[in-house]
């Protein structure tokens, strides 16, 4: 279809579709503000139950707004004595930081000898690292609870930070061998010829160039070894070593007189670390996930 | 700079792989809330005999079975830990693994710490495996204040007072009982009680696999929970607080084990001055009085006992009145020890009911019932406390006799 | 080092020099094994050695305290389809399954055509996502209360209704897994929303304007251009959906744990429930493996629609 594009009245129209088009524009933005309150009516309850007293909470309608603000210390206090959050949050955090560091390290270790060292068959072994991703981890419950059970590595702080870190190298590891090999190849090969060791390539030329990658990796293990419920309950289920999720899940699954504002609580204060690195570092998550795809 | 942190981190965990201290014994339990007991039980038996002993909490219960049991299929069977009497405790003896204690039941009973009726409960075949570390007995606690607003004297004593002491309690206003389902095992309580109420020898044919789950039996007991639903008795189920409607005073009774004093002692509801308890009278005057007994063992591995024969000295102490006293004086928990404080009013009042009536004593459901079919059947009864209707207590019926044929086609 | 003086180079250089290369090849090999080595032993002894232990535990007789070391054959294997609630496991998760792939989807797709473009489209995005950051675990206990008797939902539709509603949500047994299910959405289907909106932004815009420019109608415009060149992204989505779906445990375990009955169990958390529970291990270990092999064959399926779709892109 041959168009004249100067023609003063093609852009008339154009002009005219470009305001149509924007108008409904604002009626998306109100099914849009509609959708949005709806699907957050679970965080206003979140938010107005942890002001909450239990006596309140079991007299008044989940959705009445608090009468006052001042229970929600009292919660928190309940929450962290009663569950022992306290500790588990100790846990879990060194669970995460170290389970995602080290994770994050050794795969851009790997990452590196697969990529910028002259291996052979390196897709073999690539393959055979990242072989442990294929099966849903019901696969590893099994031996593992076993396995550390024999070692005695079963309710121990190291074990935990062992298997978390096992688990979180295969992703990496895809991500990274992706975006070191996209790295030009003059820069080491500059390196090396100056007389650098394998180890200064790594750490001082090719690690800076993946900088973005690695904060997003390790955010996104950071995450899933924060939220993770099912390896702690079966690997750590003692007091001493076990995980935030542990400790919310037995507070909300024992029949005992914490009230569901209390539960609720510890379920936000679960949540705080998590959100707030997603707050902060949203632009890492996002991009996480393209890496993901 | 990063690497150097995480080589860091990596020698911290190396040093913390290493760390794991090194205790003479091991004491493994999953009773939560006994923290204080088992604390005072820990030290006193470590003094006893001279043994370095650390206790060790596991919870989930069906986590912390898990790991014994896995223990003891890895050959390595800890050396002190608490477990379940009935079935669960003769599987755990046909393993070969677990002391024997008779030397030091003999010794108990001449000190007159137990009687014989003790020590059935902690045999397998004649022969005791285990100490207790409790025993309690299932009556129903009641609101005394309920009871007198309601007009009733005294507890009940036949079937028709407690049908007349529920609808006056309707009428005042209470829901007869507390009923929750919570933890995932509740639901056997009714179950069981109504079974021994209606028929003691049956119950107990249920957990042999000689009286089916779909019989006239089951059938008799289920219509009478059906009834009390129809009528009101139960407060709902899909409550999450196993007391609260105990400790509001919307519902005035509460069948449960005696150590649920203790928790209703600590929400402000003081044993003896607000609470009483009455075993739940039979059916007719046919039937054989009876009372549901738990009781919890304490084991011990053969190997361990051989190696370490002060082991045994350990066990003295747990057993002796000392011992349950600290429990008592910590937790409300009775040891069963004869010889110990009764440790409220509670644990009194059903001494005085188990002497005047000499019920027969029958091992509760949960640990007379084969474990493989513990859980599978327990979340039937769940299912219909949940929906009590006669068409869910049909179809709850032919799912537990279908479970329950599965498993002893298969013995 | 020497150079050689007299030219031209000997046949012996040129061998020398091709054995100095060929070491410094290997010298690298082995500095690259040095480097992968600690990743490939902690995935070697955590993940790769476990599978194959699972394998093997699956064929014993293995519960409770004995039988690790008695041949079961494929006993476990066929005493998964006697169990008297097997059915409802495989309805459960045939509903896990369809529902986790096509309801975060349609959600997310609708979503993302809704918010492109609209103002604010940021700040929208973040929202919408945020759920997805928050453990399943806190998730499931917040919609616990949500689902109560005297819960959230319960609240709303008896304001709606103007009478009082006290349904159980978890606690009747046609209604616990499409609730979980729910929960499952309104978690999942930011990430979809987010991933679908990424895809978008990657097709031209050229065609598109051409076809409005001819008069296309949008829905003629998404059913033609768009829909088409987004189908990998479509795939890639689909196929975590499939994966999520199957293993879900932490919603279902935190929101039903047995409630009522075993009627909300898939397959991923009966293998737990068997295992863990009734510590029946062989079983258990058999189960994953049938899980397993359920949720690799689906998704190399998947794979390969993909691959075949993405060929009739180009």
């Amino acid at each position: 279809m041959a168009v004249d594009i100067s023609d003063p009245a093609f852009i008339e129209t154009l002009k005219r579709r470009e305001r149509a088009g924007q108008k409904p524009s604002y009626l998306r933005l109100a099914i849009a503000v509609v959708l949005l309150i709806a699907y957050l009516v679970p965080f206003y309850y979140l938010f107005v139950t942890v002001f909450k007293t239990t006596d309140e909470y079991l007299r008044s309608s989940v959705l009445d707004l608090p009468t006052s603000l001042a229970p929600f210390w009292d919660n928190v206090v309940q929450a962290w004595t009663l569950g022992g959050m306290g500790r588990a949050s100790i846990n879990s955090m060194s669970y995460a930081v170290l389970g995602a560091g080290l994770a994050t390290a050794l795969a851009a270790g790997a990452a590196y000898g697969l990529t910028r060292l002259k291996l052979r068959s390196a897709n073999a072994w690539f393959m055979l690292i990242f072989a442990g991703t294929l099966f849903p981890f019901q696969m590893f419950l099994v031996p593992l609870f076993f396995g550390f059970q024999r070692t005695g590595l079963i309710n121990t702080w190291a074990g935990m930070v062992l298997v978390y870190t096992a688990i979180c190298i295969p992703f990496p590891l895809l991500v990274l061998r992706g975006s070191f090999g996209a790295i030009a190849r003059e820069i080491d090969e500059a390196a090396r010829i100056e007389g650098a060791s394998e180890w200064r390539v790594f750490a001082s030329m090719i690690l800076p160039n993946a900088k973005g990658p690695l904060i997003a990796l390790f955010l996104i293990q950071f995450t899933f070894v924060w939220n993770d419920l099912l390896f702690s309950s079966i690997l750590a289920g003692s007091p001493e070593v076990r995980s935030i999720m542990v400790a919310l899940q037995a507070l909300q699954g024992t029949y005992s007189s914490t009230g569901p504002n209390v539960v609720v609580t510890a379920s936000l204060i679960s949540s705080v670390p998590t959100v707030v690195l997603f707050i902060f570092l949203r632009r890492y998550f996002m991009s996480g996930l393209q890496l993901g795809t | 700079m990063r690497v150097s942190t995480l080589l860091a981190s990596a020698a911290i965990t190396a040093a913390g792989w290493t760390a794991a201290s090194a205790q003479d014994v091991t004491f493994y339990y999953d009773k939560s809330g006994w923290d204080e007991g088992f604390a005072a039980l820990i030290e006193g038996a470590s003094e006893a005999s001279g043994l370095d002993i650390a206790g060790q909490q596991q919870t989930p219960t069906d986590r912390y079975q898990a790991y014994i049991m896995s223990s003891i299929a890895g050959g390595a069977t800890p050396a002190i830990f608490t477990w379940w009497n009935g079935k669960q405790l003769d599987s755990l003896v046909e393993t070969g693994e677990i002391a024997d204690l008779t030397a030091l039941w003999d010794e108990a009973i001449e000190a007159g710490w137990f009687s014989e009726a003790e020590r059935e409960l902690f045999s397998v075949d004649g022969t005791p495996y285990a100490i207790p570390l409790n025993v309690a007995r299932w009556p129903v606690l009641y609101n005394k204040d309920a009871f007198e607003a309601a007009g009733i004297e005294q507890p009940p004593q036949s079937w028709d007072e407690l049908i007349a002491a529920a609808d006056a309690l309707k009428e005042a206003g209470y829901v007869p009982f507390n009923a929750p389902a919570v933890g995932g095992w509740m639901g056997f309580i009714w179950f069981s009680e109504l079974m021994i109420r209606t028929d003691p020898d049956a119950f107990v044919g249920l957990t042999d696999g000689s009286v089916p789950y779909d019989g006239p039996e089951v059938q008799r007991a289920m219509e009478i929970w059906t009834d009390f639903y129809e009528r009101g008795y139960f407060t709902d189920a899909r409550e999450q607080d196993e007391t609260r409607f105990m400790v509001n005073e919307e519902a005035a009774m509460y069948l449960i084990g005696e150590w649920t004093a203790g928790i209703l002692a600590n929400r402000g509801m003081e044993p003896g001055e607000q609470i009483g308890a009455f075993l739940l009278p039979p059916i007719d005057a046919e039937t054989e009085n009876s009372v549901i007994v738990e009781a919890a063992p304490i084991v011990f591995s053969a190997d361990a006992m051989e190696e370490m024969p002060a082991l045994m000295d350990a066990a003295r102490y747990l057993m002796s009145p000392e011992a349950g006293n600290a429990l008592g004086a910590a937790n409300g928990i009775y040891s069963g020890n004869l010889m110990t404080d009764a440790p409220n009013a509670i644990v009194s009042d059903v001494n005085a009911i188990i002497a005047e009536d000499a019920p027969r004593s029958i091992v509760r459901w949960w640990e007379a019932v084969p474990p493989e079919l513990q859980g599978d059947l327990v979340s039937q009864m769940n299912a219909f406390m949940l929906d009590p209707t006669e068409e869910n207590a049909q179809r709850v019926m032919d799912d537990m006799q279908a479970l329950n044929e599965s498993y002893w086609a298969f013995q | 080092m020497s150079a050689p003086l007299n030219p031209p180079i000997s046949q012996a250089i040129r061998a020398e020099a091709r054995k100095r290369e060929i070491a410094a090849r290997r010298r690298s090999g082995r500095v690259a094994l040095l480097f992968i080595a600690p990743a490939l032993g902690l995935v070697a002894l955590f993940l790769l050695f476990p599978v194959v232990f699972n394998l093997g535990l699956s064929f014993t007789r293995w519960q409770r305290f004995s039988g690790l070391d008695e041949f079961g054959g494929l006993m476990n294997y066929q005493r998964l389809f006697m169990v008297p609630y097997f059915s409802d496991v495989v309805i459960n998760t045939a509903m896990w399954v369809i529902g986790a792939i096509t309801l975060p989807l349609a959600f997310g797709l609708g979503l993302a055509l809704l918010l492109r473009g609209v103002p604010g489209e940021g700040l929208f995005k973040s929202l919408f996502f945020l759920p997805r950051v928050l453990a399943p675990a806190a998730v499931g206990t917040i919609w616990f209360y949500v689902y109560a008797p005297d819960g959230v939902i319960n609240s709303l539709a008896g304001a709606a209704v103007g009478q009082d509603i006290d349904y159980g949500w978890l606690f009747e047994s046609h209604t616990i897994t499409p609730a979980i299910i729910m929960t499952f959405v309104w978690q999942t289907l930011g990430i979809n929303m987010v991933l679908l909106l990424l895809g978008m932004a990657a097709i031209p815009r050229d065609p598109i304007e051409a076809a409005h420019v001819d008069g296309a109608s949008s829905w003629q415009i998404f059913r033609h251009i768009v829909w088409p060149l987004l189908l990998p992204t479509v795939f890639v989505v689909t196929i975590l959906n499939v994966i999520a779906g199957f293993t879900a445990f932490d919603l279902i375990w935190v929101m039903a744990n047995g409630y009522p009955a075993q009627r909300s169990l898939s397959l991923a958390v009966y293998m737990y429930y068997e295992t863990f529970s009734n510590s029946r291990w062989a079983f258990g270990a058999a189960i994953a493996v049938m899980l397993s092999a359920l949720v690799i064959l689906v998704s190399w399926a998947l794979t390969v629609m993909q691959s075949r779709v993405e060929e009739r892109i180009r």
